[in-house]
């Protein structure tokens, strides 16, 4: 009888200290959510071909000089901002000699889709600065047109010159 | 049968009846996903706790008891076969157990989602919010990016 009244009284112990310890949990998921947009590309689609210069007498391109004029293609996120950086050289050179070359500050132009293309392009850009212009609002598109002016000598040396003008677009996050 | 186990099958009745008695009235309700909105490649994204995009959880349950909260964090977001890094900073979680919560002071602030939070609950629960940075690319693929977050509440039994 006595053993039975401890295995009761154990039991009840069990329960009342035991079962209360057993927790609930609950577990609840929410989704961490972006939206990429797309990426930029930018393509070199024309040189800045001075054609055949003289010595001693400038020559200039103007940056509505239809396939003449420097031009690069730009595809990114329907209305985008971003920077325009060029790289300018200096001169032109051959393997032994330089020819000055020159940009003013209204010899580059763009195309947004609100202008009419290189010959009545959206705005101007200052090559020498940092521009900021918004991309194309309905396909994310832009145009961009560059003239300049090279200034031979007159003991210019004979032969092709060359340089590289390189345009940065870096997205600004606007 | 003896009365010994006599005794053990009504112990586990008694467990089997009367457990969801004991077992608190506990509730995790989401109230906002973490939400980043549109992002351009290269170009990181911070979602502050604060903000009306962050994450936010509202628990539910007994006032005056003591739960742990544990984060699943993830540390990708994913469009099909393209990740996303998704950081969340030791910092970027806070806790309000007042009845009206209040996201830009709450009770408990900068706290740590990696590690176990313990609290009371208050006379509404608590509330949690949770912040975060995405960090795409440069080349990031176009698209919509997901993870899941989730959110575990115990209650401790105190």
């Amino acid at each position: 009888m006595l053993k039975n009244n401890i295995t009761s009284i154990l039991l009840i112990v069990i329960v009342l200290f035991v079962v209360p310890v057993i927790q609930a949990q609950e577990s609840a998921t929410i989704q961490a959510v972006a939206t990429v947009l797309s990426a930029l590309t930018v393509t070199g689609t024309n040189d800045l071909n001075f054609g055949n210069v003289t010595p001693g007498t400038p020559k200039s391109v103007d940056k509505t000089d239809v396939g003449n004029a420097g031009e690069w293609t730009v595809s990114g996120s329907a209305s985008a901002e971003v920077q325009i950086d060029f790289t300018l050289p200096d001169s032109l050179r051959t393997a032994t000699a330089a020819m000055d070359i020159i940009f003013l500050v209204t010899d580059a132009s763009f195309e947004d889709g609100t202008g009419g293309g290189q010959a009545s392009p959206a705005g101007n850009l200052n090559p020498s600065i940092t521009n900021t212009e918004n991309l194309n609002a309905a396909n994310g598109s832009m145009t961009i047109w560059i003239g300049g002016q090279v200034d031979p000598s007159v003991s210019q040396p004979g032969g092709s010159y060359s340089g590289d003008i390189e345009i940065t677009i870096t997205l600004t996050g606007n | 049968m003896n009365r010994f186990w006599i005794l053990i099958i009504i112990y586990f009745l008694i467990i089997a009846t009367t457990l969801p008695l004991f077992a608190a009235d506990e509730s995790v309700t989401v109230n906002n996903n973490l939400t980043f909105g549109t992002m351009f490649p290269g170009i990181p994204k911070t979602i502050d706790k604060s903000s009306a995009n962050a994450a936010e959880f509202s628990i539910g349950g007994d006032a005056g008891a003591e739960v742990t909260i544990d984060f699943s964090l993830p540390t990708y977001l994913s469009s099909g076969s393209n990740n996303m890094q998704i950081i969340f900073f030791t910092d970027g979680c806070a806790v309000d157990s007042n009845s009206t919560p209040n996201q830009s002071s709450p009770t408990y602030d900068d706290l740590n989602p990696w590690q176990t939070l313990t609290y009371d609950l208050g006379s509404s629960g608590l509330t949690v919010w949770i912040g975060g940075k995405a960090v795409p690319g440069f080349r990031q693929p176009a698209g919509t990016y997901t993870a899941d977050i989730i959110l575990t509440v115990q209650y401790t039994g105190l």
